[in-house]
């Protein structure tokens, strides 16, 4: 089992002719994903490797049957590539992007709010079911099949955090990189929800960092809704106070958004919250008793 | 909102004698990822306002935030370069900088990295901590040891490489004939840079 991506995901590469799109398209597909689908406006009839290249989203999903999209496109056409595929029947939509303006953004979701849609990202590594599908940008090898959800905000973090579960013998049954804007399609809390509900999912990882109130937000829902333990790390403890680290979304402005206030907010919510990256592994299998 | 503000503060707003409504002083915030579809804007920025290192930054699309440690960090990704600003606190240092490289980082970008942070005098040291995922440890090792030998770099390096292609990586540093610390994870670069500093 697994949320969001299974082995029967059928995926379009929307920007698959360009450098990042063919070379990621290609590695999602070495990991066995079907990517039966790419979307590059004025190339539709080309070929990427034997992946058929459309001009349209709609056209795509027309010939092929894919659900979910993946989008490698500009920042400055990625919002509507967003609603393209969107329109075109996609249920899953990953967005790499990064760098797209926040007012495209809120005009996405204002679209895509109550159609059910589950949009991923933007400026996000994407997401992976260990030993199912990979539909984003993490290198696939230092995954590996097992029973913890693991939800972020950041990308390589992310990839310390699975590294660690892996090299213990810890393996995950899926991993979101949800992305570090300030307007981002799946928050902390609709993971949780989803990993909650998956009988495949024993424990949940979550890694937050500076800026926002999503932290604190989680913490409330997990006290609430969540039974299954959660352990946590924010990033970002030494960070000054009204500068954007590397994130749109990372700034603590006006003394809010700090990662002390994020870290004793889910510490009162029952939350196992590690200060040091170097010890997330160890407290996982400390928590989970593996 | 045409304009891509993220912040609009008119204060103080005035009502005239005639009764118009006048603006005194304020103040605006614009969206940076707006910028391309406001040049008029975005040539307003003032160079002589910035950090002259956070400026030649900007210049080779590095993210780098000067800040006021004595212990450098190259890293990739902006979640894990916070993480190690984290780390390398918790082992009793202050971080001199933010500096994420990127996901596609190439050997031009670490040269010019390492050109930035050491442009800060107050660096006695410089971890690179890389999580090769995109970016290959042998790509990201090989722009080091070219880098170092540019850059003339003469304050202590640690290095902690993990993820693809490590084992080539690690490889490539050993024999450099170059004096690196190499970490084999987070928590051993941690005490390499106490260790660095104490």
């Amino acid at each position: 089992m697994s949320v969001l991506v299974n082995k029967e995901t059928r995926v379009v590469v929307q920007g698959i002719t360009g450098k990042e799109g063919s070379f990621h398209a290609r590695a999602c597909r070495d990991y066995g994903t079907k990517v039966v689908a790419g979307v590059t406006p004025g190339k539709g009839g080309q070929k990427m490797d034997e992946v058929p290249v459309f001009n349209t989203v709609a056209q795509a999903v027309k010939d092929t049957g894919a659900n979910t999209s993946l989008i490698f496109v500009p920042p400055a056409f990625a919002a509507d590539a967003i609603l393209e595929s969107a329109a075109a029947g996609a249920k899953v939509i990953v967005c790499i992007t990064e760098g797209i303006p926040t007012l495209d953004m809120v005009k996405v979701m204002a679209v895509l709010k109550d159609t059910g849609i589950r949009l991923i990202g933007p400026n996000c590594p994407g997401i992976i079911s260990p030993g199912q599908a990979k539909v984003g940008i993490m290198p696939g090898h230092i995954h590996r099949e097992g029973p913890m959800g693991l939800v972020s905000r950041s990308g390589t973090l992310t990839y310390e955090a699975v590294h660690q579960m892996t090299l213990l013998g810890i393996g995950q049954s899926t991993c979101v990189g949800i992305g570090g804007d300030p307007i981002i399609g799946t928050n902390f809390i609709d993971m949780l929800t989803l990993f909650q509900a998956d009988p495949a999912t024993e424990g949940v990882v979550l890694i937050g960092e500076i800026g926002g109130a999503a932290e604190e937000e989680a913490a409330a829902f997990i006290s609430k809704h969540v039974t299954k333990p959660v352990v946590a790390f924010i990033a970002g403890q030494t960070a000054p106070p009204g500068k954007r680290m590397g994130h749109a979304g990372a700034i603590i402005s006006g003394g809010s958004g700090k990662a002390a206030d994020k870290m004793a907010a889910l510490q009162a919510a029952g939350v196992t919250v590690v200060a040091n990256i170097g010890d997330l592994g160890a407290a996982v299998k400390k928590v989970m008793s593996y | 909102m045409a304009l891509d503000c993220s912040l609009a503060e008119i204060n103080p707003l005035v009502v005239t004698k005639s009764g118009n409504l006048l603006a005194l002083d304020a103040k605006l915030n614009f969206d940076d990822n707006a910028m391309f579809r406001h040049h008029d804007l975005a040539g307003l920025e003032d160079p002589t306002e910035m950090d002259p290192l956070e400026h030649e930054a900007r210049k080779h699309h590095l993210n780098y935030i000067r800040l006021s440690g004595n212990v450098g960090a190259m890293v990739n990704g902006a979640g894990l370069a916070m993480a190690t600003m984290d780390l390398i606190k918790a082992a009793g240092a202050e971080p001199a900088n933010f500096l994420d490289v990127g996901g596609g980082a190439s050997a031009e970008m670490v040269t010019n990295g390492f050109r930035i942070i050491l442009g800060d005098p107050n660096v006695k040291g410089v971890l690179i901590n890389i999580f090769g995922g995109i970016l290959r440890c042998d790509v990201l090792a090989n722009g080091v040891v070219e880098a170092v030998k540019t850059v003339q770099v003469k304050v202590p390096i640690i290095v902690r490489l993990e993820g693809t292609n490590v084992e080539q990586g690690r490889e490539i540093l050993a024999n450099s004939g170059l004096k690196f610390t190499v970490a084999t994870d987070m928590r051993d670069a941690a005490q390499k840079v106490a260790a660095l500093v104490g």
